[in-house]
């Protein structure tokens, strides 16, 4: 393949991603139903794209939240 | 050639080798790498908050710890409609946005400097690693950007896709030029990643949601793997068993992070790693849409919709939004499944290491290994992996204020570091891939099998297990910790 096809492959490559990331994205993230679910994921504090448990902004509370549900029983136990 | 035969080397010979494999091995230098930031963390977490830490009252109540690092170590965060964006973040302490380029630069600065080091000290020309360096963090930045618009995110289309895109392009049009070769370190990057990431492999953890969360996220798992694997191996007759491993791993344990230490354990190829995330991040797509869906449409509960949901999809991100597309108490549940099954992976990297080297790779002649050859050809930066792992688990459950302590570390600099490593990895992955590479391993639609065959019974076996942990037995323990 000659290298004038391989640059022209490359940018039409970049052009492509450019489209796609720069209009075509952005406008599909602001349509009210994508922009209500988006808003509502961050409410949550929900990263979809989060790799591993400690990613994920939700996890603090949910782990403070059962570290409290843990010690209730035990806090019940000392109050009497 | 030696003319000494195996087995019968002199102990300085055995000694002198082990310094020198110390001194130049890929597997130790991650080790001390990824070893060397952990301490560096951890000691400026502690020194910045020891004054706070000895004034303050005997008291249950939490408190927040932060690291002084992280001002100095970020990443491209989420946009929606300027990739700028991606350069600004809103913390809860602030109302403006502040500049996360000083610490894009801290992270280029701190990941350059150690492996300029490494590079130097194992032999190599740190220039020539600089010059390299400088565009692969460049492209690594790109695809974190790529990553981080709100639509792909929310379709779980992860960071380390985007690396590998970025990198193919590169690769199969232009060609990667020759001068990036010298930070084009993919093993290194991934094998240190991992040293970071065992320290967010807390064992505690596992207990979160008592002995229900285990069975469905400790017993179905490796049931699962295990079948998958056999029938990989016996009915597919899938030729390389480390892709075999690799899928199976990923499909059952927790997706691309369960995936990149399986493989590297392994000893799996670029190409089969790379196949194996793709199958996951696709199916994940399809099944955090349609589980939840299905789950309302049978009027499942909520709670063992949750559990069945977290034992089920790859993606821990994924798992959540699944989850809370339910509600409350079915992302409690679904989100701490994810994380009891998250700390399976240092379990399962080693004894995918330890199985390799004895079972898989035997000597030419069929004979069984002895210890040493064992040794030689274990991947010694598991030991890392476990050793991170276990050791801030006896920090977090040890010390007083081990888990505010321990959060402040990740939260702070390791984990910023160690997405910074697999991301670098995934850039060097995609430039040094031909797509041409892929095209033997799709041959027969094998790879798709295996993963929907593995998956059908993961799905089958967690929900029998969920219902019968989280609906029969233990349902008043779950009632009182989910509300």
């Amino acid at each position: 393949m000659s290298m004038q096809t391989n640059k022209m492959r490359f940018l039409a490559s970049v052009s492509l991603m450019a489209l796609g990331w720069l209009a075509v994205l952005p406008r599909l993230a602001e349509r009210p139903r994508m922009k209500s679910h988006l808003d509502w994921l961050q409410a949550r504090k929900i990263d979809p794209s989060a790799m591993y448990y400690t990613e994920l902004d939700v996890m603090d509370d949910i782990l403070q939240h059962q570290r409290r549900a843990n010690l209730e029983p035990t806090a019940e136990r000392t109050a009497y | 050639m030696d003319d000494q035969p195996a087995g019968i080397e002199s102990s300085s010979d055995i000694r002198s080798s082990l310094i020198e494999e110390l001194r130049t091995s890929e597997d130790w230098w991650a080790v001390w790498c990824g070893g060397l930031l952990l301490a560096v963390s951890f000691a400026a977490v502690w020194w910045s908050n020891s004054q706070l830490l000895t004034e303050l009252p005997e008291s249950s109540d939490p408190i927040e710890l932060s690291s002084p690092l992280e001002a100095w170590l970020a990443k491209p965060g989420s946009w929606r409609s300027s990739p700028l964006d991606a350069f600004y973040a809103t913390t809860e302490s602030r109302t403006l946005p502040v500049s996360t380029l000083p610490g894009i630069f801290g992270a280029f600065a701190v990941i350059g400097v150690l492996f300029a080091t490494a590079n130097r000290l194992r032999g190599y020309s740190a220039r020539d690693f600089w010059k390299a360096f400088s565009v692969v963090f460049l492209l690594a930045t790109l695809s974190y950007v790529l990553a981080g618009q709100s639509v792909v995110a929310a379709y779980n289309l992860e960071y380390v896709l985007w690396a590998l895109v970025v990198g193919l392009i590169i690769s199969n049009t232009i060609g990667t030029p020759s001068f990036l070769r010298p930070a084009i370190l993919t093993e290194f990057y991934i094998k240190t990643g991992l040293v970071l990431l065992g320290a967010e492999v807390l064992m505690s953890q596992l207990l979160a949601l008592g002995l229900p969360g285990i069975f469905v996220a400790w017993v179905v798992t490796p049931i699962v793997l295990v079948s998958t694997y056999l029938f990989g191996q016996k009915v597919l007759k899938i030729e390389s068993r480390s892709l075999n491993m690799v899928i199976s791993a990923d499909m059952s344990v927790c997706g691309v992070s369960a995936a990149i230490a399986t493989a590297a354990a392994c000893r799996a190829k670029k190409e089969e790693l790379s196949l194996a995330i793709g199958l996951s991040l696709t199916f994940t797509v399809i099944m955090m849409v349609v589980m939840p869906a299905i789950i309302k449409a049978v009027g499942m509960d909520e709670i063992l919709g949750g559990a069945w949901l977290g034992g089920t999809i790859d993606s821990t991100g994924a798992v959540a939004a699944a989850g809370a597309a339910l509600g409350a108490r079915a992302l409690e549940v679904a989100a701490t499944v994810k994380m009891i099954q998250n700390i399976l992976i240092g379990v399962v990297a080693f004894a995918v290491a330890i199985y390799w080297v004895t079972c898989v790779e035997k000597d030419p002649a069929g004979h069984r290994l002895g210890a040493m050859e064992i040794w030689v050809r274990f991947p010694k930066f598991v030991i890392g992996f476990v050793l991170a792992s276990a050791v801030f688990s006896l920090v977090y459950v040890g010390l007083d204020n081990g888990p505010e302590l321990v959060d402040a570390t990740i939260d702070g600099s390791t984990k910023t570091l160690r997405g910074w490593l697999f991301c670098l990895a995934f850039v060097s992955i995609g430039l040094e891939t031909n797509f041409r590479a892929l095209v033997p391993y799709l041959r027969g639609g094998r790879p798709l099998v295996l993963y929907v065959c593995g998956q059908t019974l993961n799905l089958c076996l967690t929900l029998f297990m969920a219902w019968l942990m989280f609906r029969v037995i233990f349902v008043d323990r779950i009632n009182q910790i989910v509300h």
